[in-house]
């Protein structure tokens, strides 16, 4: 609206501060995972194995742990919003749309660490009476990660489609086209860019989640191969370790985990802009 | 003379806002006729009234009796003993005053009406889709990217891909709401040259803005004023040159 | 071709109606259990509320502690995000050259998808970092806990105070230029008010996920017993954390019906803010559609 030269100084000087500040959080976390990286070499932080006893602070099962169980609940989680979206956007009802809607956002405020406490004491005994075991599982986690990333998703799927919808709905009409036909051969195909950001979203949500997986996945440091064993995230592990106040290749790992997990938000961001098109400015 | 559209005591409004009061019409077969009037005198209401698309509107309420000559049968447009909405909507194709390609590839845009409305798939559709873009001379500048999206079309090329996609669908009724409106002169031309070739085989209502295009392409007129229409006017009733413009003047 | 409409069809009725009872069932779950707890002895246990509440007499069996900490902790968050988050976003959507623009919403962007348990361990990176440094003595705390809060939520309030701005109608800037007024008045006196309500609501919708958020506090002093918050830089006690420590420790049936009670208090608090923000936003939406 108005040229820069116009702000009132103390106004850029904040927000020029704010940019600053931002920028040296990124450099503050990332600077700490590389030292502790060179500093660590001899403790093996992509090793496999996680034995603080026998000074072995292997990171890969909490990264495999991370990602299995990120994508697993995003697969979940993205299926259900895209049949929730196309329930919002005239596949049901209308008084089931409307329902729905008012339950998503309504979703959105409901405290994550909420979410983990009622799946504590309805998820978990479910599982361990279905399948035995003690039911702090990757299925727990993954079923509860997902049921979280639903609002998201299926708010910013919808917010796209509908925008399609309305360009192209009285063309559909005028052609015959039914408007289940309409939103499944026109909508669909053409909001796939919009499908595919709302699952970046919903990835780097569940990614970065620590309440569900600390309270849900058991938190056994192990490469999980049903979904019915305990795992382990980065998230988690970052909260369960640093709780504990330990020193040395632990909160060196700690210090990488942390870079991990910033590094690939930052991907996913980026991806995330570089998706809703908004390149450099000219 | 036969008629494709007869409309009795046809009323249209949109919440409390009434567009058209009462128009009595019927449409000559295979010829253009040319819907003239002010802006907001409901030129645009009273086609959609043809193939019903007003009812996808907000508040619309009609009133009247609207029937159509398809398949050699004279139906009502609707209610009982009407065609399903579908069939009506293939066999009144509609060509909308700005082009409106789907967000889809060129190919796709007449492939999946063809499929979805007229089931039409495989070979069929596309011998179908060959046929309909040679009918608007678009197949040799398209026929080797037909993946690519429609809008990489110009808007003259978007606005022929229209109306090849409304005529794959082997209607019988054309609707073109001021097809040119939107487009340069040359690209207005061409379409205007597909409209003149088509008045053989198809029944044309066209709404127009311009006066000399109506002369060019109009076997009959119909000037709304207000909401109301009462008859046509043959071309050949029309006074020429500048008589007629101060002859339509009068009459609107 | 029917197929895929069917199968469509059938995912968006199921999706639907899973979602729906599992959110319904969720919901019936903490209510019968955390419903008949609330009450007064709920938050204050068995000490007089009003000497609670003076901070007289420590309440040992009740949620007050973690209630007043929570409400201290967004006080002083939003202490340290309002100011920055405000006058960023007003800087992005009004005075900001391309080139600042673009930098500064791609530091915005990244902020918002950092996870919460970085910034908390960017909190403690911090305090250690400041004891080998400034503070010999500093801990975690309150002060730290809010700092890094006020960094989760400062994306929120920029995105928030930006978008208003910028829906506003052109029109309602050229008719205060056109009477003269300076870009600094034209600003405060006609901008910011109208968008006002929109910048209200990110302000409630950062309020709602600072007092939400378990992962960064859990870092930076959160701790299950710590009494009323002492002062700025001691331990304190919190909503989230206080169930989040539930969850994993409860030692009796009352504890473990504190936090029910707690979760559902939670939830309120949290639905009751998103609530807000939400209304506020579509008042805002409302009174300028007519002139756009």
């Amino acid at each position: 609206m108005f040229s820069s030269s116009s702000s009132p100084p103390w106004l850029r000087t904040v927000s020029l501060g704010v940019g600053a500040i931002l920028a040296s959080v990124f450099a503050f976390i990332l600077f700490s995972a590389l030292a502790a990286l060179l500093r660590g070499v001899e403790w093996e932080f992509f090793g496999a194995v996680w034995s603080p006893r026998e000074e072995k602070f292997g990171l890969l099962p909490m990264i495999y742990g991370s990602l299995i169980l990120s994508f697993s609940a995003l697969a979940l989680g993205w299926v259900l919003s895209l049949g929730c979206c196309c329930t919002l956007r005239g596949l049901g009802p209308r008084w089931l749309a409307k329902i729905l809607l008012t339950s998503l956002r309504f979703m959105t405020a409901i405290p994550t660490v909420v979410y983990g406490f009622a799946a504590v004491f309805l998820l978990v005994p479910v599982i361990r009476s279905a399948f035995g075991g003690s039911g702090f599982s990757w299925l727990a986690a993954a079923v509860m990660l997902a049921l979280q990333g639903v609002p998201a998703m299926t708010l910013t799927m919808d917010g796209a489609l509908q925008s399609i919808e309305e360009q192209t709905s009285l063309t559909a009409a005028a052609l015959g086209l039914t408007p289940v036909q309409h939103l499944t051969w026109v909508v669909l195909p053409a909001s796939k860019k919009w499908l595919l950001s709302s699952a970046l979203l919903g990835y780097g949500r569940a990614l970065g989640d620590t309440l569900l997986p600390i309270m849900l996945a058991g938190n056994a440091p192990q490469f999980a191969a049903s979904p019915l064993e305990s795992l382990r995230t980065l998230t988690a592990h970052i909260g369960l370790t640093l709780s504990t106040g330990a020193g040395g290749g632990e909160r060196s790992s700690l210090l990488l985990a942390g870079g991990l997990l910033l590094v690939n938000s930052m991907i996913v961001s980026l991806t995330a802009r570089a998706l809703a098109g908004r390149g450099p400015a000219a | 003379m036969e008629f494709c559209v007869s409309l009795r005591d046809l009323s249209v409004s949109f919440g409390s806002r009434q567009i058209l009061k009462g128009v009595n019409v019927d449409f000559p077969c295979r010829k253009v006729t040319v819907l003239l009037g002010r802006s907001g005198s409901g030129k645009t209401t009273l086609l959609r009234s043809i193939n019903r698309l007003n009812e996808s509107f907000d508040g619309y309420r009609g009133y009247g009796t609207g029937r159509v000559f398809l398949d050699g049968v004279l139906r009502p447009i609707s209610g009982s003993g009407s065609l399903p909405l579908s069939i009506l909507r293939r066999k009144v194709g509609m060509v909308f005053q700005s082009p409106n390609p789907l967000p889809l590839s060129i190919g796709k845009n007449i492939l999946l009406p063809l499929a979805l409305v007229a089931g039409k798939e495989g070979e069929e559709g596309k011998d179908a889709m060959k046929k309909a873009l040679e009918e608007v001379g678009l197949w040799r500048e398209v026929s080797d990217r037909l993946d690519r999206p429609a809008s990489s079309l110009s808007g003259g090329q978007q606005q022929r891909l229209c109306l090849a996609r409304a005529l794959a669908l082997t209607p019988e009724i054309l609707l073109l709401d001021e097809p040119t409106s939107s487009l340069d002169r040359a690209a207005g031309r061409r379409i205007e040259e597909l409209i003149f070739s088509l008045r053989e085989r198809y029944s044309i209502l066209m709404v127009s803005h311009s006066l000399s295009q109506a002369q060019r392409l109009g076997d009959y007129f119909a000037i709304l004023t207000e909401g109301t229409l009462n008859g046509l006017l043959p071309a050949s009733e029309l006074p020429h040159g500048a008589e007629a413009e101060t002859f339509i003047a009068n009459l609107l | 071709m029917r197929k895929r409409e069917m199968s469509l069809l059938l995912l968006s009725r199921l999706s639907a109606l899973l979602v729906l009872g599992v959110l319904g069932g969720l919901l019936a779950f903490l209510i019968s259990r955390g419903g008949p707890v609330l009450g007064k002895e709920l938050f204050f246990g068995d000490t007089p509320p009003l000497e609670a509440l003076l901070g007289l007499r420590p309440v040992w069996n009740g949620l007050w502690p973690a209630v007043a900490g929570t409400l201290f902790l967004l006080l002083l968050t939003m202490a340290f995000a309002v100011l920055p988050g405000i006058g960023c976003g007003v800087y992005l959507s009004c005075f900001a050259s391309p080139r600042e623009k673009y930098w500064l919403s791609l530091a915005v962007d990244l902020l918002a998808g950092i996870p919460s348990i970085v910034m908390g361990l960017f909190g403690f990176l911090l305090i250690i970092f400041l004891r080998r440094t400034l503070l010999p003595r500093g801990s975690t705390g309150m002060l730290l806990a809010a700092f890094c809060l006020a960094l989760l939520v400062l994306p929120s309030l920029i995105v928030a105070t930006r978008s208003s701005l910028e829906a506003l109608p052109d029109s309602l800037l050229l008719a205060a230029e056109a009477l003269g007024f300076s870009r600094g008045q034209t600003l405060r006196h006609v901008l910011l008010p109208a968008a006002g309500q929109g910048i209200l609501g990110g302000v409630m919708l950062a309020l709602g996920r600072a007092a939400e958020d378990t992962a960064v506090i859990m870092l930076t002093g959160a701790v299950a017993s710590a009494g009323l918050p002492g002062g700025l830089t001691s331990k304190f006690e919190a909503l989230p954390f206080a169930i989040y420590y539930t969850a994993a420790q409860y030692a009796d049936r009352a504890e473990l019906d504190r936090g029910y009670g707690a979760a559902l208090v939670l939830l309120c608090l949290s639905g009751g803010l998103l609530f807000l923000s939400w209304r506020l936003q579509r008042n805002l939406e409302r009174r300028w559609k007519g002139v756009r």
